[in-house]
């Protein structure tokens, strides 16, 4: 399994695709956070704390990183498109052919394509958020308190398994199609209707079981669960929630993969 | 031990069933042709070998492995073309076979720069594979299966794209590798002339079917290809002795006098040649049988194109 994380890796670097996604999206990312957030001034932010129950009203640079951490729905249309050229690409071009002549097992293909997927997507999903703290966060990263660690720390773990989550339309359509069209395609119906069924399911009164479901859909709870004051009954449901679609997603694309006929 | 034993294994895609019952085995050192028309089932055999895909029935065994894990480990010791070349279009031709070498465990870097030298590329290793023409790339799919001298390979048609050059080129190279490392090749083609002269068994498969196997030998036998000598008296025995030398094919000395030779009207300039040289007369030359194509249409039973 070591080997083939080294190819992939080795493939990373050399490809120059993924460094000019990349570049484009740093560029991208600075000029969007300038866009967003320089204009903003200390009340709204304070403003913004209100909304969510915190006690003390935030300063900028807590402020971005709450705001950058709050905002997943990037992390889903990127998913589609890394579902559609990390993976869709590898059985479209049969490059993942040389994998099992290799004599390696699907199980391992399977958790290194994962590692991989997931390694190189929450990695470009993550050049907003840094960027934007680059920028306007540093002073305050640079005077943390020990509580405000762990509250940044926490943040981190909450996003990663979310935005995991959130990847998991994009990995078992590239598993079950094995095509690069059809996985972007099928990934990004899911997607648009997702969103479109969750903003219609909203609207539904409070108490019902829809509601309480599509409540705790990760890219929903996020908001819950990203400000300071966040309750542990709210985060540990989000974490569930995201747990029980990681493992669903693995499940899944394990049984699609498992006795697959390849190209 | 057998290379590969296959038992009963068929393969059945929805309705369309591929391949049914075949059985056959493969013994070390040789090399075996599967011959069939298009759509036979050829490439899915070499697919269900390689674990792209699975037998609805049947096992397949690998090195006399008994199970699925086994099989999926001794994948390692087989090199596989099969259908069109896989490679990394944006990388170059040495990252292509550099990734295959760190996948497949092999420590020696230098091995790289000797497959590619091998199949004629090291000049053009830096070049990445999209500015290759079809034959390179066939060429680099040859150095990236045969990288780490493999126990058995497997060729799906691989001289497509070739020119006749490059084909005699590929199998020069094919040629030394059972020579100097006693690799066994499984190589597949519905040209037929492609595979006579190099193959040693062949296997033929028709709609899924086995529809016979045997020996170079026993298909001319069977073809009845004969090339018929005549020499004056005094010199058949320094013919025999010749033609027995030159020759891989049975060479006999008929009861008129004649020197039958077993084999192809391909080889007749091979015959030619080789008495000329020893200044042998030589008074006529025939030839009688059916040609490969022939046989093999009788065999399947049809008039389809091959």
């Amino acid at each position: 399994m070591l080997r083939m994380l080294r190819v992939e890796g080795r493939r990373t670097v050399q490809s120059l695709a993924l460094w000019i996604i990349f570049g484009v999206m740093v560029v991208v990312s600075f000029w969007f956070s300038g866009m967003t957030f320089a204009k903003f001034p200390e009340e709204i932010s304070a403003a913004y704390g209100m909304q969510y129950g915190t006690a003390t009203p935030m300063s900028r640079g807590e402020y971005v990183f709450l705001r950058t951490m709050s905002d997943a729905s990037f992390t889903a249309w990127l998913s589609v498109i890394a579902g559609a050229l990390l993976i869709g690409m590898e059985f479209s071009n049969r490059t993942i052919n040389h994998l099992i002549y290799a004599g390696n097992r699907r199980i391992s293909i399977l958790v290194v394509k994962l590692l991989y997927f997931y390694l190189c997507t929450l990695f470009l999903s993550a050049v907003y958020p840094v960027a934007s703290c680059f920028r306007y966060s540093l002073t305050w990263f640079s005077g943390l308190t020990q509580s405000d660690v762990a509250y940044v720390l926490r943040c981190v773990g909450c996003r990663t398994l979310i935005d995991m989550a959130m990847m998991s339309f994009a990995l078992v359509s590239a598993f079950a199609f094995r095509d690069v069209i059809r996985t972007l395609v099928c990934s990004l119906i899911i997607v648009v209707v997702l969103s479109q069924l969750m903003n219609i399911v909203r609207g539904v009164g409070n108490g019902a079981l829809i509601k309480n479901m599509i409540d705790y859909f990760p890219a929903l709870t996020i908001n819950k669960i990203m400000f300071r004051d966040a309750s542990v009954e709210n985060i540990r449901r989000s974490m569930l929630y995201s747990c029980t679609m990681i493992l669903s997603t693995w499940i899944s694309c394990h049984l699609f993969f498992r006795k697959a006929n390849l190209k | 031990m057998d290379i590969l034993r296959a038992i009963d294994i068929s393969k059945q895609f929805g309705h369309s069933l591929v391949l049914e019952r075949l059985s056959f085995s493969l013994s070390p050192g040789r090399i075996y042709a599967l011959v069939g028309n298009n759509g036979s089932g050829k490439t899915t055999l070499f697919r269900m070998i390689m674990g792209l895909s699975f037998p609805t029935q049947g096992s397949l065994s690998l090195f006399g492995s008994q199970t699925i894990h086994e099989n999926e480990r001794a994948r390692r010791r087989i090199g596989a073309l099969i259908e069109n070349p896989i490679l990394y279009e944006n990388a170059s031709g040495y990252q292509n076979v550099n990734n295959i070498r760190l996948l497949k465990g092999i420590s020696s870097r230098s091995a790289v720069d000797e497959a590619l030298r091998k199949f004629g590329l090291l000049n053009k290793k830096r070049l990445p594979v999209r500015h290759y023409s079809m034959g390179m790339k066939q060429r680099l799919a040859l150095a990236c299966a045969l990288l780490g001298n493999p126990e058995l390979l497997l060729l799906d048609e691989p001289l497509n794209g070739l020119d006749p050059s490059g084909m005699r080129e590929i199998e020069t190279t094919l040629l030394q590798t059972v020579r100097d490392n006693g690799t066994t090749i499984f190589i597949s083609s519905h040209y037929l002339k492609q595979l006579y002269g190099f193959a040693t068994d062949y296997i033929f498969i028709d709609q899924g079917h086995l529809a016979g196997s045997m020996t170079a030998s026993e298909l001319e036998r069977k073809c009845d290809l004969c090339v018929y000598l005549s020499v004056p008296e005094g010199e058949r025995e320094a013919a025999l002795r010749i033609l027995s030398r030159t020759m891989d094919n049975d060479v006999r000395l008929l009861e008129n006098g004649e020197i039958c030779v077993y084999g192809f009207q391909e080889k007749l300039d091979v015959i030619n040649n080789a008495l000329n040289r020893e200044r042998i007369t030589l008074n006529s030359i025939r030839s009688s049988g059916i040609s490969l194509e022939d046989y093999f249409f009788q065999m399947i039973g049809g008039n389809r194109t091959c």
